[in-house]
C-alpha cells in the first residue's frame, strides 16, 4: 500500500525560529525533532491509516447526507405549513372571522357598544363625535358641558348606521 | 487527496502529543470525520491548514476530557504489563535517527510544559509555519517564536541533562 507520503524538513536557516545552522547543538536537535515527526509519519504509513481513515470520512459523508435531507424535507414541510398558516389566517381576517366590532360592520360596533336601541345608538354616536349640538339633539341634558362645534346636524335613528360607517370609513371611532 | 496529503501529520502530532496509536488512529479519524461533514461550509482562505490542526487539538482535548472522567486507578502490574506489551516505537521503523536518541527526545519532550509542547509539535510533527501556528493558537507571531524559542532551549537542556545522567 503505497499513501505517499511525503515529509519534507524544515529550513531552519530562515524560519525565524530563533535556531540556526550556526548553533551545532540547536541544529542536532531540530534535526532530531524532525527526524521523530519523519517517525511519526512512517508510522502512519505502515499501520496503512490514511486508508481507514479515508473510508471513515466516506462513511460519514453517506451517513450526513440522508441526515442532511431528512432535515431539508422537515424544513419544507414547515416551511409550508407556516405558508398555508398565514394564508388561512389572512382569508379568515378577511371573513371577519377574527371581528372585534370595533372596526367591523356598524351592527358590530353597536353590539360591542352593548347598545341596545336606536336611541343610544345616537347618543354613543354623538359623545364619539365631540359634537354638542348632536348630543343636544338627543339627549340635551347629557349635552351641558360639551364644548360645541361648528357643524350641526340632527341625527335621527335611521341616520345612525350611515355616521358609524362614515366614521370607519375615515378612519375608525375614536 | 486531503486524507491522503494529511493524515500522517495529523497523526504523528497526535502522538507527539504522547496519545498512543490506536487511540491516535481513532482521534485522526475523528478529524477527517468531522473534516468531512464540515468541508462544504469551508470558506478556502488560506488557513486550511491552522483549521485542520485547530480540529485535531480539540478532538485531542475533547478525548482527554472523556478519558479523564472515566479514569480508573491503575496497578503497578498493570503498568508493568503496558509497557511489556507495547511494539517497537516509530523509532525502531524510521531509519532517520537512532531508537535511542529518539526515546531520549520522547522522554525530553514529555517533560515540558503542554503548552511548549504544543508548540514543539506543531511545528516540527505537524510542519506548520509559524504563522500557520499563530493564527492556530490565537497568538501573536512574535509571541509564539520567542515561546518556540524557549521551548527548545528548555527541550535542549532537558536533553543534556539526560545524556549527562546517561553512561
Amino acid at each position: 500500500m503505497n499513501f505517499n507520503i511525503r515529509y519534507q524538513p524544515h529550513d531552519h536557516a530562515s524560519d525565524g525560529s530563533g535556531a540556526n545552522q550556526r548553533d551545532p547543538a540547536m541544529e542536532s536537535l531540530i534535526q532530531r525533532l524532525d527526524a521523530l515527526g519523519a517517525a511519526h509519519a512512517h508510522e502512519a504509513a505502515e499501520r496503512g491509516i490514511s486508508q481507514r481513515v479515508f473510508n471513515a470520512s466516506v462513511q460519514q459523508l453517506g451517513s450526513e447526507a440522508p441526515v442532511v435531507a431528512g432535515r431539508l424535507r422537515w424544513q419544507r414541510l414547515a416551511g409550508g405549513l407556516a405558508a398555508a398558516a398565514v394564508i388561512g389566517m389572512a382569508t379568515m381576517i378577511s371573513l371577519g372571522v377574527f371581528n372585534t366590532g370595533k372596526r367591523g360592520t356598524p351592527h358590530d360596533v353597536m353590539l360591542a357598544s352593548d347598545v341596545s336601541s336606536d336611541v343610544s345608538a345616537e347618543r354613543m354616536l354623538a359623545g364619539l363625535l365631540d359634537n354638542r349640538a348632536a348630543l343636544e339633539s338627543v339627549d340635551p341634558a347629557a349635552a351641558e358641558g360639551v364644548p360645541s362645534v361648528a357643524v350641526t346636524r340632527e341625527l335621527r335613528a335611521t341616520e345612525v348606521h350611515d355616521e358609524i360607517e362614515g366614521l370607519i370609513a375615515i378612519g375608525g371611532a375614536r | 487527496m486531503l486524507v491522503e496529503r494529511y493524515t500522517g501529520r495529523v497523526y504523528g502530532v497526535l502522538r507527539a502529543q504522547g496519545v498512543d496509536p490506536e487511540r491516535a488512529e481513532e482521534i485522526t479519524q475523528s478529524v477527517f470525520c468531522t473534516l468531512a461533514a464540515k468541508l462544504p461550509s469551508y470558506v478556502e482562505q488560506g488557513h486550511f491548514e491552522s483549521w485542520l490542526f485547530r480540529i485535531a487539538l480539540n478532538r485531542l482535548r475533547d478525548d482527554a476530557r472523556r478519558r479523564k472522567r472515566h479514569a480508573r486507578p491503575v496497578g503497578e502490574g498493570e503498568i508493568l504489563e503496558g509497557l511489556a506489551s507495547r511494539g517497537p516505537g516509530p523509532a525502531d521503523t524510521a531509519g532517520r535517527a537512532e531508537p535511542e536518541e529518539l526515546d531520549a527526545l520522547r522522554a525530553a519532550l514529555s517533560r515540558l510544559s503542554p503548552s511548549d509542547r504544543e508548540v514543539v509539535d506543531l511545528r516540527h510533527v505537524g510542519g506548520l509555519s509559524f504563522k500557520q501556528m499563530a493564527e492556530l493558537l490565537n497568538e501573536p507571531l512574535g509571541t509564539l517564536l520567542a515561546r518556540h524559542h524557549r521551548a527548545l532551549q528548555k527541550l535542549r537542556s532537558l536533553l543534556d541533562g539526560t545524556e549527562g545522567d546517561s553512561p
